[in-house]
């Protein structure tokens, strides 16, 4: 028994789907603008205005995943420095810390690391579901064994396997680096 | 306008290393863009370092996505739309992966049941078509014809030092019986008709499948310091015995390609707009119009058979390549104008279109190329927008209204 599905047509394709362009690269172009303006507000009204000017503007745009993410990341970058440029001009003329416009090469290695984080996070989602919670409040929000215990209403035992399974599971997938970014990144926020 | 592909691209690479996935060809490049400039070596500790990699992981993702969703879906009036959209395909999708088990249940349990209804079928597809088989012609050197097919078996003809028998699994066997002198090689041609497929065994004992539609021509005994054969037209996926003092070359229409130990599927169809040569093992040469580049396993070349005869190297799925010789069609991100003429070429049949949209119709799946034409044809057909009519020999293709 065979099966076939069809994907799409190229005529369908004139027609993108802006809740999962939104679902893919909103995350990763809020992080690529803070980089640059440093500010959690800026950088997501940023993103916001970006696929809202996408949107606007797609019957001028090919409609090929790799161009619609060009014009997404060109906006925010754009959007990003003017940010940034004023924000100079108003600390120069208060005479208070004036900022700087970054370099290029900055801006472009931003690009990257966004890039990079937006599949680290996804590997770590695509852990199964009841291991993701597990690991959010074990290894990110560094709860005890007998907290997490509590919360997700299981035994400290069984806490204490499912986070070996994780450790496991992390393991075959990521790189070392990576583990050790999951397990000491929960240090970060160990409380006594 | 300012784009950033390479960016992109590099992200993939070093997410990649990160998590572990990076496939041959891109180590490779990650490898080349490493050794590149001390520059890049430095950007790449940059990026992975632990600290920035923390710092990153805290920050990314604390956002209030429902919020700016709703922000932009109000400012661009997309919600509604989507929201009905999506959910019809939702259930759709479950639709057919149950009828998808369904039906798997049903085959395993219940084959008389489904010969039975396969019987009621024929009447929408009068003259169902069957799946091709082992079928060629093998030419002598003489101009003598044999028609091959699964009846005949064991020796079919000797001559001097040369016998050449078919094996039971149906493939051709050159068996050569002592040292041939180079002064008069003789050259036999394997053909293919559309709808058959045959392998053979060379005398040097190096594999080679013939897809429909293929014509093979080589030496019945090879001597000295090159094993050349030719393929004429048509795909053929080669399992090579490699030898130091004699290299394979496969002569194809419009290059040649050289084994350097290997296992590799060349497809050089007429008509089509490149030859392809697709590498699974080892390592081979592709040369054509004084160019010529060395593919590393998991790479494709493309010679354009157009005026410009350029040499483009991309990275593959070797399976894709040698789906038929497995005794699938594989279709992943296929048009259906190709899906039509590899059908074309196996069921013999002719294909027409009602409208040339539907050429650019895609298609991801696959089936058994045993089946008869018509179930293949029904599996496409469930797909949705497509509507075939078999008549005549000739499989007629709409778009659904």
């Amino acid at each position: 028994m065979g099966r076939i599905r069809k994907l799409y047509s190229h005529k369908m394709t004139a027609d993108p789907r802006l809740d999962l362009l939104f679902k893919e690269y909103y995350d990763r172009l809020v992080f690529f603008s803070w980089q640059i303006t440093k500010d959690k507000q800026q950088s997501e009204d940023i993103a916001q205005d970006a696929f809202i000017a996408y949107w606007q503007q797609r019957n001028e745009i090919v409609s090929h995943p790799v161009a619609i993410k060009n014009f997404l990341y060109r906006s925010v970058k754009n959007a990003s420095l003017n940010v940034v440029r004023h924000t100079r001009v108003v600390g120069q003329f208060q005479n208070s810390h004036p900022g700087t416009e970054p370099a290029e090469e900055y801006i472009l290695e931003a690009i990257i690391s966004a890039e990079i984080i937006a599949e680290v996070n996804l590997a770590i989602e695509s852990l199964p579901p009841h291991l993701i919670k597990l690991t959010r409040l074990s290894f990110l929000e560094g709860k005890k064994n007998h907290e997490v215990a509590e919360e997700l209403e299981m035994s400290v035992n069984t806490v204490k396997k499912q986070k070996q399974r994780v450790l496991e599971l992390l393991k075959m997938s990521l790189h070392p680096e990576l583990i050790i970014l999951l397990v000491t990144y929960g240090t970060f926020f160990t409380r006594e | 306008m300012e784009h950033f592909d390479d960016l992109f691209d590099l992200g993939r690479l070093v997410s990649g290393y990160l998590k572990n996935d990076l496939s041959p060809e891109e180590q490779l490049k990650l490898d080349n863009w490493l050794s590149a400039s001390a520059d890049n070596r430095t950007t790449f500790q940059r990026l992975t370092s632990e600290t920035k990699l923390k710092a990153d992981y805290g920050t990314f993702g604390e956002t209030d996505k429902q919020t700016a969703w709703e922000r932009v879906s109000a400012e661009t009036g997309y919600r509604k739309k989507t929201a009905h959209v999506s959910n019809r395909f939702r259930i759709t999708a479950v639709a057919s992966l149950i009828f998808i088990l369904f039906i798997g249940v049903f085959l395993y349990l219940n084959q008389a049941e489904l010969s039975r209804i396969a019987a009621g079928k024929q009447d929408r597809y009068k003259n169902d078509i069957r799946p091709g088989g082992n079928r060629a012609t093998l030419t002598l050197a003489g101009g003598k014809k044999i028609v091959l097919d699964n009846t005949n078996q064991g020796l079919l003809t000797e001559s001097g030092h040369l016998a050449i028998r078919q094996d039971a699994g149906g493939g051709l066997r050159y068996v050569s019986g002592g040292n041939s002198s180079a002064a008069d090689v003789a050259y036999n041609t394997l053909t293919t008709p559309n709808g058959g497929t045959f392998s053979i065994t060379l005398a040097d004992g190096s594999k080679i499948w013939l897809n429909a539609g293929t014509s093979l021509r080589f030496p019945e005994v090879f001597t000295g310091r090159e094993r050349k054969i030719e393929l004429l037209y048509g795909e053929a996926y080669f399992e090579v015995k490699h030898e130091e003092k004699a290299p394979f070359i496969v002569k194809t229409p419009n290059g040649l390609v050289e084994d350097l130990g290997t296992h590799f599927n060349i497809s050089a169809y007429r008509g089509a707009t490149a030859e392809r040569t697709t590498l699974l093992e080892g390592s081979v040469r592709v040369s054509a119009n004084r160019r010529n580049v060395t593919l590393v396993p998991g790479q494709e070349a493309a010679v354009s058979t157009g005026q410009d005869a350029g040499i483009r190297v991309a990275a593959c799925d070797p399976a894709d390549a040698v789906a038929w010789k497995n005794g699938l069609f594989l279709f992943n991100n296929a048009r259906l104008e190709s899906i039509m003429d590899e059908i074309g070429r196996w069921y013999n049949v002719r294909v027409s279109y009602g409208n040339e949209a539907v050429k650019n119709e895609v298609f991801l799946g696959s089936i058994s190329r045993f089946k008869n034409v018509s179930e293949v044809l029904d599996l496409l057909e469930k797909t949705g927008n497509i509507h075939f009519e078999l008549k005549d020999n000739t499989i007629r293709v709409q778009s659904k209204q």
